[in-house]
């Protein structure tokens, strides 16, 4: 049997929530929920509301929830505290290591606030937020010791209302990302969404990895897991539709050169390409006004966090 | 017995169980006839439930057992959202630390999100009640449909039914227990434009309902017993300068009478023959809901007591007749009250939006209510 057909999953085959409760306590693990954040509160308190009530107060298969904000400076912090979330500013999480801008580096930072075995990472802009987000993602952990990394995977909604597009294979993906896993990792092509901002992870794997703090995150995790345990720590979990606010093909096109330094960096360290020349980290775009023709430019480096358990303050948190 | 304001202590901690109901609910599209996304969920959510069950006209009923087997209280709320259709897909609904806000939200997803956590909140306070609570969602109660999905529960239901609680979004305070007789009539006017006529001298549908109006104002309408004709709704004609060939006038009679709110509905039938011959117009009158006056009067046990749960709430309670579900739990002598759970504002706009803070007194007030009902057990059900 192929990956494809043993570790893809529907959200409804963990639906029996008092059953996946039942196997969590037997495994004795802790599950923490994380959300990133920057100025969210426009939907922070459905999705906390949400999950909180349904995962922890209905079944207890969460053991925190946890905000991980980068410097939002509207109410995300105020109406996620009201309804129960515990809110961390990133800068404030391993003072020492400084503050980086992004999500990565919030991704980064909740290894160490958070006390889970198992973290689940959930965005905030989920319109139609819903547990199976949550608990579609930890099912095949529970479910299959050698699966460490759940991503999840959406469908195309039929019709969508003005604004929101599905995400569906996603842009990005189906002309970036999927033409280079074809070219140099064909079995990561059996990922349908490798770029879904949610997913859950066990402790042992986030805590080995190295994360680009801005739009490499994703790209990079899968390359690294897949070269240290190949395709069996991989599970997918179709979470049906996704609806989120559209992004303009200039923000992709900034997205896919971030995700392209990742990329064409571990191509190097994992020796599939030599003698790279040193990247440009300006991203380049051009703009026309009238007849006003000019370039802009925009700085876009994709810093990396180096493994967590390569941090003296995370190993005095958690002793090996 | 916890006291109702023990409830508001005891509840607190799990209000937000209602408020993820409320966001789950929300977000389907519910018109009148197509509720079935908002029932899936609550037949989800009563999975545990004894006698779980979706009728023909698609109502969704539940059984909370109580310890006296024979001893049943009915908490309705209906489905059905005004505003809402099912080409919208999904709603937006957005919450804060104050207010959640969505079309619909008031009437009455936040009381249908009430209903849905009952069960949840029984669970959670550690009580069994003594009556068997049957909660029921019911549906197509809008518009033409007219409380269907009550009636038929109300016919079919094979228990006999004690004492009713209705649960409205808003506003919390009212306690109705009557209801007075009402008919809404949908008055339609049509003319007739000879092809080729000028815009100028076309017959004009919205001047012969005009006329209609104001013949209608010269009703005579007594104060005492209470009786009022509500023109509720107007549409006529499309742009500046074409005179319309139709108008549509929407109105409701009330009356504390009982037979008055007959007799006006007879005098304009009468008004439109008359104009109808006059202007060689076809007016036409129907009558989507009818109502007779009844209820249980305020000294009633059950209404007492709920009066005393809201005034050791704080609430101020405002009793007056009710004209919706209420009515058809009358119709079929069943004791009961319609109240309400909260305050709202943009009422009937797509960012109705319901606060939160009170949401708690009146989830208090349902329990207290509930327990009060229980005490009156030998009263209600012999």
């Amino acid at each position: 049997m192929s990956w494809l057909k043993t570790n893809t999953y529907h959200h409804s085959d963990f639906a029996d929530l008092e059953a996946l409760c039942k196997e969590k306590a037997e495994s004795g693990l802790k599950i923490s929920l994380c959300i990133p954040t920057l100025n969210e509160e426009a939907t922070i308190g459905k999705v906390v509301v949400i999950l909180k009530s349904e995962l922890m107060d209905r079944f207890p298969l969460i053991d925190e929830i946890a905000v991980i904000d980068s410097g939002s400076t509207d109410k995300t912090g105020e109406v996620a505290k009201s309804f129960g979330a515990e809110f961390y500013y990133s800068g404030d999480i391993m003072s020492s290591t400084g503050f980086k801008r992004g999500k990565g580096e919030n991704l980064w930072k909740a290894i160490h606030q958070l006390k889970g075995d198992i973290i689940a990472y959930v965005d905030a802009d989920i319109a139609n937020i819903h547990p199976r987000f949550v608990y579609g993602l930890i099912g095949p952990l529970l479910e299959k010791p050698e699966v460490s990394y759940v991503k999840a995977f959406y469908e195309r909604p039929l019709a969508f209302s003005q604004g929101i597009r599905p995400t569906g294979g996603g842009r990005v993906t189906e002309i970036l990302v999927r033409p280079l896993f074809s070219l140099f990792y064909p079995e990561l092509t059996q990922l349908f969404q490798p770029l879904s901002g949610e997913y859950a992870v066990r402790r042992e794997t986030l805590e080995k990895i190295p994360f680009p703090i801005g739009y490499g995150v994703e790209t990079s995790h899968i390359l690294d897991v897949y070269k240290e345990d190949g395709m069996k720590a991989f599970a997918q979990v179709d979470l049906d539709q996704r609806v989120h606010r559209n992004q303009d093909t200039n923000a992709l096109g900034k997205m896919s050169f971030g995700i392209l330094q990742s990329f064409l960096g571990r191509l190097q360290d994992h020796g599939k390409v030599s003698d790279l020349a040193e990247l440009s980290s300006v991203y380049r775009s051009l703009q026309a006004t009238g007849t006003e023709y000019e370039q802009i430019e925009k700085e876009i480096l994709e810093e990396e966090r180096p493994p967590i358990n390569t941090i003296p303050e995370y190993l005095e948190k958690f002793p090996r | 017995m916890p006291s109702p304001t023990d409830f508001l202590e005891l509840l607190q901690a799990h209000q937000e169980l209602v408020l993820a109901n409320a966001l789950l609910l929300g977000e389907f599209p519910s018109p009148s006839g197509g509720e079935e996304d908002r029932i899936k969920f609550l037949a989800e959510r009563f999975s545990t439930l004894q006698d779980v069950s979706i009728d023909e006209q698609g109502n969704l009923q539940a059984i909370i057992p109580g310890k006296n087997p024979n001893f049943n209280v009915l908490i309705a709320a209906h489905a059905d959202t005004l505003l809402t259709n099912k080409a919208d897909q999904r709603l937006t609904i957005n919450v804060g630390p104050e207010s959640i806000t969505g079309p619909g939200m008031a009437d009455n997803t936040i009381g249908l999100a009430t209903l849905a956590t009952i069960p949840d909140l029984f669970e959670k306070l550690g009580i069994q009640p003594e009556a068997n609570i049957i909660l029921l969602a019911h549906t197509k109660s809008q518009n033409s449909h007219d409380l269907a999905g009550l009636r038929f529960f109300l016919e079919n239901f094979k228990r006999p039914i004690h004492a009713g609680l209705v649960l409205e979004g808003i506003t919390l305070g009212r306690l109705n227990h009557s209801c007075l007789g009402m008919v809404q009539a949908d008055v339609i006017c049509r003319v007739h434009q000879e092809p080729g006529t000028r815009w100028e001298a076309a017959e004009n549908a919205m001047i012969i309902m005009h006329r209609i109006i104001r013949r209608i104002l010269e009703i005579p309408i007594p104060q005492e017993p209470r009786t009022s004709v509500i023109l509720g709704s107007l549409r006529a004609g499309k742009t500046f300068n074409r005179p319309p060939e139709l108008a549509r006038l929407k109105l409701e009679i009330r009356s504390e009478e009982p037979g008055k709110a007959r007799e006006i509905r007879y005098q304009i039938s009468d008004i439109l023959d008359e104009i109808s011959s006059e202007t060689a117009s076809d007016c036409s009158i129907t009558f989507p809901a009818l109502r007779k006056p009844g209820g249980i009067p305020f000294n009633h046990p059950l209404v007492a007591a709920a009066r005393e749960v809201q005034e050791e709430l704080g609430l101020k309670t405002t009793t007056g007749p009710s004209y919706s579900d209420l009515s058809i739990l009358i119709e079929h002598e069943i004791p009961a009250l319609t109240i309400g759970l909260t305050t709202a504002t943009n009422l009937n706009e797509s960012d109705e939006t319901v606060a939160l803070p009170p949401l708690l007194t009146g989830l208090a007030q349902v329990f207290g209510i509930l327990q009060s009902v229980d005490t009156l057990e030998s009263i209600l059900a012999i």
